[in-house]
């Protein structure tokens, strides 16, 4: 394949756990030209997203892609600060990693996204995999690059299943409920990957041993930083693997035929004291407006898990 | 060409006619390092037009125009059409804007002038939404932002409702961001702008300087000073952005008193409200024998709390007679 072929997609991540596993999965998918990623708080402090950013590069092989470091707090509102039970202090399952060498863009990640769609008119897929703060201050300060991107996959929301950061909620809409209003309606075509899909595909303690049996620094960084991911998932009753939500924002880019999803007008509720983060699908049409979200309801994880391990084992990094 | 011995601004604006007179007073008494156009009383394009057509009638035109957002962050958005006309700029004849634009976008420039322009002070004489964009694209912005001089909000009453002054309205969770930014502010209010009017009596003394810029400034105030008489049946339109300006000019034209504000994002009666703990109270000190109610101790502006309508316009006109 060449280049020219491939997907360019600039990743907002806030990494995390299952950001990195997402992150890994693109760099070992041929399809893939990951142009820059940009950071952002969330799972952690926005310090420490970045700091981790930097090691992916690393870790890839790939220190040449930008990573511009971007917004610390909400747009409005004080950073909870949360993400650390599930994601560790260090945003990767407490394992320590030595001090990333190369440094960041010296751009902030808005003006960065804002740049690389621009630059590439049309060609970029911006896939967040974090709360929506960067790309709200993109979008909002530069409106153009709506009609400029060629799409957002975006890995948040809960459409018609219960949210993880609240009764009604996804930590990432619920993190930054007013940017996620203002992407969900930029007027760019958005797919929603909610927990709809992503608390469908979950791995196992056995697929994570397969995947470090193929014995590359990948796998055997996804292994390391995935203890403390299952330890979380399991005190909370979850025992039948941990979801690797971020993944699935990064397997729609790959194949979208693996997910079901439907065009439906959403809101995000960013008013309601209790219920601010919830993203709400007008699934009768009673708002009377048109589609701007395409939300996944369905996704066929046995074919998408045989290609998580097949696209991680194979690659040599 | 800028006069480095005047505080360095950037005017970050939406004219409207209110707005002109700001520019003009700033222009001969501040370094202004440019303006960034915001929507507000009409929309982007056209105060965007309305400030390089300003900066042409004034021969200003070494001062850059940067454009900004044309949209709140995250209400919808509200035009003051009524008052200045759907031009924004209703009254005079003005020549098509001929000047460019400057390059880039406004938020960016404000970050990038920070890093230049020493004791640089922003005057948001519009809705907050650039200078909370750029504050929230650069969390560093505050550290080299000397003050905000804002027109906006109210110590009393609103305009565009019953408690919300119309540029702290158009985007409040802006002026939240603004206004929670831990830069000094000066906030000027509606509370002392509404004593300042453009009456029949200014504008003649106006239109008397028989300058192009005092001929285009009179057709602006009558035509704003006959809006508002129609609205609000006040003699004239009041003098609310150039108060802004004035209060970085002549500390003896606007007085204020140090409190803390807080913008109402959540009443159903008073979202946009600029809340101002003006209570006067001591803090809370059982200590001291003080039992006070509880009070937002720390004063994140200073709030105009009285003007001298003839001092400010002693300077205006004085400025004014200075233009071509």
């Amino acid at each position: 394949m060449t280049d020219g072929a491939k997907k360019k997609i600039l990743i907002d991540t806030d990494p995390g756990i299952d950001d990195s596993m997402a992150i890994l999965l693109a760099f070992a998918s041929p399809e893939i030209d990951v142009v820059g990623l940009s950071t952002v708080f969330g799972n952690t402090g926005g310090d420490v997203t970045t700091q981790n950013a930097l090691r992916l590069v690393e870790l890839a092989g790939r220190p040449d892609i930008p990573v511009a470091r971007g917004a610390e707090k909400p747009l409005l509102r004080p950073f909870t600060g949360k993400g650390w039970h599930v994601h560790g202090k260090n945003g990767l399952g407490e394992v320590e990693f030595p001090e990333p060498k190369v440094q960041p863009d010296k751009r902030r990640a808005a003006t960065f996204i804002i740049d690389t769609i621009m630059a590439n008119p049309g060609e970029i897929t911006l896939v967040p995999l974090g709360p929506l703060t960067n790309v709200a201050l993109a979008v909002a300060t530069e409106p153009r690059i709506a009609a400029n991107v060629k799409e957002v996959v975006l890995m948040g929301g809960a459409a018609s299943v219960p949210g993880n950061a609240s009764p009604v909620a996804e930590a990432n809409i619920r993190n930054d409920p007013e940017a996620a209003h203002i992407v969900f309606h930029a007027g760019w075509p958005v797919t929603m990957i909610g927990l709809d899909v992503t608390m469908k595909t979950k791995m196992t303690r056995d697929d994570l041993d397969r995947l470090k049996a193929a014995n590359s620094p990948w796998t055997d960084f996804i292994h390391a930083v995935t203890r403390h991911y299952l330890n979380f998932y399991e005190s909370l009753g979850i025992t039948d693997g941990m979801p690797i939500h971020d993944s699935s924002a990064m397997a729609y880019v790959i194949d979208p035929s693996l997910f079901e999803t439907k065009h439906v007008y959403t809101d995000v509720d960013h008013q309601s004291e209790h219920h601010h983060g919830q993203t709400v699908p007008d699934w009768r049409g009673q708002r009377e407006r048109d589609p701007n979200v395409n939300v996944a309801l369905d996704v066929d994880s046995d074919r998408f898990l045989a290609m998580y391990e097949r696209r991680l084992t194979e690659a040599r990094p | 060409m800028s006069d480095r011995t005047k505080p360095a601004v950037i005017i970050d604006c939406d004219p409207g006619h209110d707005d002109v007179m700001a520019i003009l007073l700033a222009a001969r008494t501040l370094d202004v390092r440019g303006l960034t156009t915001v929507f507000g009383n009409v929309d982007l394009e056209q105060t965007t037009r309305n400030a390089r057509q300003t900066l042409e009638f004034a021969q200003l035109t070494s001062i850059p125009v940067v454009k900004g957002l044309a949209h709140p962050l995250v209400r919808d958005i509200r035009h003051g059409a009524h008052v200045h006309g759907e031009s924004g700029l209703d009254g005079p004849t003005l020549a098509p804007p001929t000047m460019p634009l400057g390059d880039g976008l406004a938020t960016e420039f404000i970050i990038q002038q920070s890093h230049i322009v020493e004791n640089l002070s922003l005057l948001p004489i519009g809705p907050l939404t650039n200078v909370a964009a750029a504050l929230r694209l650069d969390p560093t912005l505050p550290s080299r932002i000397k003050e905000m001089s804002i027109m906006g909000g109210s110590l009393t009453s609103g305009n565009a409702t019953p408690t919300a002054e119309f540029n702290i309205w158009c985007d409040p969770e802006a002026a939240h961001v603004a206004f929670t930014a831990g830069i000094p502010i000066k906030m000027v209010g509606l509370n002392v702008t509404r004593q300042v009017m453009a009456t029949p009596e200014r504008r003649a003394q106006i239109r008397a300087m028989n300058s192009v810029a005092s001929r285009h400034v009179a057709d602006m105030l009558d035509f704003y000073g006959e809006r508002y008489r129609a609205i609000s049946g006040l003699p004239g339109g009041a003098m609310h952005d150039p108060l802004a300006v004035a209060a970085l000019v002549d500390p003896d034209i606007v007085r204020f008193e140090p409190m803390h504000v807080a913008i109402e994002l959540h009443g159903a009666h008073t979202y946009g409200m600029t809340v101002c703990d003006h209570r006067h109270l001591p803090a809370h000190d059982p200590a001291a024998g003080r039992l006070t109610p509880p009070r937002d101790a720390n004063a994140n502006a200073e709030v105009a709390v009285a003007v001298d309508s003839d001092r400010f316009w002693q300077l205006f006109l004085d400025v004014l007679a200075t233009y071509p």
